[in-house]
């Protein structure tokens, strides 16, 4: 027992100080007075080496590694390798390199070796030769970029270590320290791989192993000549980041996958974005952007040599369509199309104009192309390819600060250039439709589009540009962020204002493509409309780039039953709760990125929820944490995978009470809805006066309703972005708070936050601090008809009189709110329903009605004392 | 019920007897494997038949990265390290299951003890041939 425990003792005593290597070796009294190492740091190497090529022992019986080791003078270091060989480590062979005179033969041995080996061990110097270690291992690289090769050399010269990783070599083992070899070849494959490689049979393993090398190495091998220049990155980072979150699912559910998926998914992580350089048909930047995922499929089936080198043509064909459905529109199967309720991409109909999908699907005209029926077993791996695709996020993805710059000055020029083709192709547009553009109804759309096309440069040459180049500047100093200058904006004010006047321009845009599907057929109007949608994802880069650059190391993490997604907040870019001047300004941006992140995830997850639940995998919720001091995280918001979470509603807005009932009498009519009951409302909304807890004019909104007896709190949160047609609002309930007498509406609003949103005390506390005199600011009563309907039953007509105190105004509103479904299929009736009205309501357009209703209150309210003044 | 006063002298016991689960909860405190067999009899059934010889230690709530928890068992950090499977709690019997399930061979106390006198052995050896440093 005392010998065993002795035994235990010293190995844990060498991992117990494997952190303090670095003072060991330096400041440690017991090694500080000699200047070369002496026997005992070499005793302390070595015990910690093996102690920590012990702990891995587990790892190497599942990964039977077959080494190649290139030496003169192995003699040294054998012993040690037989020992761990003959503990099932490793197989090894070795090519003495005294046996070679020539190079050229020496390099014929390791080309007939090199086919079964996993990994090289190079020794760098050979005595009486006239070639070094380097260079094989420039030849190595340049025939077999792919294998890892470690370097084993005695030189502590740290100019030729230098050399050697610029040759590219995996690693650099000290001779002293081949005790810890094994050691160094499971941090090499753990880092760069992961657990998830001990899965595939050696020759699946090597292939995986090797192109990864080779595509991390250099990354042109695959991403070369992208046309989509001013995205967020999706090369290198972005897949090696896929690939770590891929690990981290894997340890999890390691069941549900078989040695095939594993491939299947591990290639496509990296192949998956290749498509963004286009190809021979299609070139354009806006159309490489919308179909790179159909592009990748057809350029590894048209070059797989380039790709893969190795001619399977089951396994590329299989690759090529996981890539290709990686995209939300595409169709796995009849359930993600019906959760989708979007228009799917027309090249997913058969014959689509992408050879390879045609050649694999045996349907009719017409069908659509469903990835279950060319092949089930490829809709799972298609969808993790999905959520992994979706949830990496962060600032890996955004360069450096420079690079940031130059991405956001090259939008702007790139806008400018898009919107000049935009005028040509409205210019050709009349052309083509000859004498018909001096009727009334094209000439008004056209006038209109030249005039929103001069609105959109106008704005990007003035205000957009400058602000933006503000903001980015302003955003450098997360704790100036949301403190007002004495002259200037604060960087809040000009982020809420970007955001505002982006959507404005938005609306008007979906306004004008929705006239335009109305008097042209959708080819007609394809490339127009593709190019304001180019425009508008070139003009929501910058925010894209803030929200990466917000957000580190995203995870993913098994929580009981589901899954949890965790994204840590980035400490140099945003301002937390930790420190001193964190405000209400700070808050309301932290949640207004972690809610575009949530939305992102949400709505990929949603189309394929339906494939991970029939694998019993949910996702439930996504984390938005930050680490406070050393591994100390705390949970900041918590934002669940829960439809009632938002809220969609299609407001119109009428001039008078005539116009409103005419309305209403054409609902009956048409859509069959019919009186249920009238009710009194009093709704009073609280905000904070002060200048740095004004949550009003950041889209927050607590408001206290009162409805006879019955008395409702809720907060309502418009996020600043949604990628949606309609109108988002979160609400946060319960719709029954019991208050007690002395709650004013801050401490109602801290409740509530805490009991649904906020995980963190102390943010609640900070923010609480000026929080203390929230009161009523504003109140209003209004008149609500409720109807129903037989047909639509879970939506909520009703139609609201809003008096304000001075009586002369009312507004005169009918909202259509959608009452249970996710996203998509709440978008979806909306738009049924708009469409229907618009049958027998032409022209509904003009009574939309997108902003707030207490927005509109207030402008009257201020008109009011601006005429009373 | 015993309860155990220290990892380190469980750990020993473990060592000894090579066949013993130890869960820690997250105040740290040792709870012995009784619990499990009160509840869960086929679950022990199950780890006992599919872990012959072998020695887990469940740590549970005990992050990977938790700095404290390894300052205060530092001296076992190589059993934890070989030997540990550390969890959070709270953790459902299926994933247990699935843990115990997985195939993961060690190393007997004697036969560490001989590589590493050995390797040691080796390595010295090395270096006296080698450039006599």
């Amino acid at each position: 027992m005392d010998d065993k425990t002795n035994i235990f003792q010293e190995l844990n005593d060498r991992i117990s100080k494997k952190g303090k290597f670095l003072e060991y070796e330096h400041g440690g009294e017991r090694f500080f007075s000699n200047l070369v190492p002496n026997p005992e740091l070499f005793d302390f190497y070595i015990s910690m080496d093996i102690a920590n090529s012990l702990s891995v022992y587990h790892f190497f019986q599942r990964l039977k590694l077959e080494l190649l080791v290139i030496d003169d003078n192995p003699e040294l270091f054998n012993e040690i390798l037989d020992i761990y060989k003959n503990e099932n480590y490793f197989e090894y062979e070795i090519i003495e390199v005294c046996n070679f005179n020539k190079i050229k033969d020496l390099l014929n041995e390791i080309k007939n070796k090199i086919n079964k080996v996993d990994l090289i061990l190079l020794d760098l110097h050979f005595k009486e030769k006239d070639f070094t270690g380097e260079d094989i291992l420039t030849y190595l690289k340049w025939n077999y970029p792919g294998i890892p090769i470690f370097i084993l050399s005695k030189t502590h010269d740290i100019e030729k270590i230098k050399e050697i990783f610029e040759k590219e070599a995996e690693y650099f083992v000290s001779k002293s320290r081949i005790a810890g070899l094994p050691w160094f070849i499971y941090n090499f494959i753990d880092t760069n791989f992961g657990e998830v490689i001990l899965n595939l049979n050696k020759k699946e393993r090597r292939f995986l192993i090797f192109n990864i090398i080779k595509w991390k190495r250099n990354e042109t091998y695959l991403w070369h000549g992208e046309k989509t220049y001013n995205m967020v990155e999706h090369t290198v980072h972005h897949s090696d980041s896929m690939w770590k979150l891929f690990n981290e699912f894997y340890k999890s559910i390691p069941t549900l996958f078989d040695k095939e998926n594993i491939l299947q998914i591990g290639l496509s992580i990296w192949l998956h974005d290749i498509g963004y350089k286009g190809y021979e048909k299609i070139i354009e930047p806006q159309l490489v952007r919308k179909k790179h995922h159909l592009i990748t499929g057809e350029l590894l089936n048209l070059n797989p040599e380039l790709y893969l080198d190795r001619e399977d043509k089951e396994l590329i064909k299989n690759i090529s369509l996981i890539c290709a459905y990686h995209m939300r529109e595409s169709p796995l199967n009849e359930n993600c199309c019906r959760a989708l309720n979007e228009r799917i991409d027309k090249d997913f109909y058969y014959p689509s104009s992408f050879n390879f999908l045609n050649e694999t699907w045996k349907g009719k005209d017409g069908e659509i192309i469903y990835l279950k029926e060319i092949d089930k077993n490829l809709v799972f791996p298609a969808s993790i390819l999905r959520m992994l695709d979706v949830i990496d996020k962060g600032l890996h993805r955004v360069g450096r600060e420079i690079e940031e710059d130059v991405k956001m000055g090259t939008t702007i020029e790139d806008t400018l250039y898009y919107l000049k083709q935009l005028e040509r192709e409205v210019e050709i547009l009349k052309e083509r439709i000859g004498n018909l553009r001096s009727t009334k109804r094209f000439g008004e759309f056209f006038n209109e589009i030249e005039k929103f096309l001069n609105m959109i440069r106008n704005e990007i040459k003035g205000k957009y540009k400058n602000d933006m180049r503000e903001l980015n500047k302003k955003m450098r100093s997360p704790e100036e962020f949301s403190k007002n200058g004495e002259k200037e904006r604060s960087g809040e004010e000009i982020y809420i204002e970007f955001y505002k006047s982006l959507k404005k321009l938005k609306s008007k845009s979906r306004e004008i493509n929705l006239k335009a599907e109305d008097i042209f057929s959708s080819e007609t109007f394809e490339k127009i409309h593709i190019l304001l949608d180019q425009v508008f994802y070139l003009l929501d880069t910058p925010l894209h780039f803030f929200t990466h650059r917000t957000f580190k190391n995203p995870t993913i993490e098994k929580y009981g039953g589901s899954f949890k997604i965790i994204y840590y907040f980035n400490e140099d870019f945003v301002n937390l709760p930790y420190n001193e001047n964190f405000d209400f300004g700070d808050f309301s941006r932290l949640f207004q990125e972690s809610w575009k992140i949530w939305g992102d995830i949400y709505r990929e997850y949603i189309p394929v929820k339906n494939i991970f639940e029939s694998k019993n995998i949910k996702f439930e919720k996504v984390e938005f944490r930050y680490r406070n001091g050393i591994n100390k995280d705390v949970v900041l918001f918590e934002f669940p995978f829960n439809e009632k979470f938002i809220e969609v509603e299609l407001k119109l807005k009428f001039e008078n009470e005539y116009e409103m009932n005419e309305f209403i009498e054409n609902m009956k009519n048409h859509i069959g809805i019919r009186e249920k009951e009238t009710k009194v409302v009093e709704d009073s909304f609280y905000d904070n006066d002060t200048q740095n807890c004004d949550f009003k004019k950041r889209g927050w909104f607590l408001r206290k309703r009162e409805m006879g007896r019955k008395t409702i709190y809720e907060i309502k949160i418009e996020p600043l972005y949604w990628k949606g047609e309609y109108e988002y609002r979160i609400e946060i309930g319960p719709k029954n708070h019991n208050t007690e007498r002395n709650e004013n509406g801050g401490d109602i609003f801290f409740k509530l936050l805490k009991n649904n949103i906020i995980k963190d005390e102390r943010c609640l506390e900070k923010i609480k601090k000026n929080f203390e005199n929230s009161s009523t600011f504003f109140q209003y009563t209004q008149k609500r008809k409720n109807f129903s309907s037989n047909e639509m039953k879970d939506i909520l007509f009703c139609s609201d009189i809003v008096e304000v105190e001075y009586k002369k105004n009312k507004l005169y509103l009918f909202e259509i709110e959608i009452q249970n479904g996710q996203p998509y299929e709440k978008e979806k009736k909306v738009r049924e329903i708009e469409d229907k009205i618009r049958r027998f309501f032409p022209e509904i357009d003009k009574y939309i009605f997108t902003k707030t209703k207490l927005d509109w209150v207030e402008e009257q309210k201020n008109e009011k004392s601006v005429d009373s003044g | 019920m015993e309860i155990v006063k220290s990892l380190k002298e469980e750990l020993e016991i473990s060592l000894e007897i090579f066949c013993k689960y130890v869960i820690i909860n997250k105040d740290k405190k040792i709870i012995p494997i009784l619990p499990f067999s009160q509840n869960l009899e086929e679950f022990i059934e199950n780890v006992n038949k599919n872990s012959e010889n072998t020695l887990i230690i469940f740590f549970s709530s005990i992050g990977k990265d938790n700095n404290e928890f390894y300052e205060i068992y530092k001296d076992w950090l190589f059993v934890i390290e070989y030997y540990a499977l550390i969890l959070e709690v709270p953790f459902n019997i299926g994933l247990l299951r699935e843990i115990i399930n997985k195939e993961k061979k060690w190393l007997k106390p004697k036969k560490i003890k001989e590589i590493y006198n050995n390797i040691k052995e080796a390595m010295k050896k090395g270096e006296v041939k080698g450039n006599g440093r």
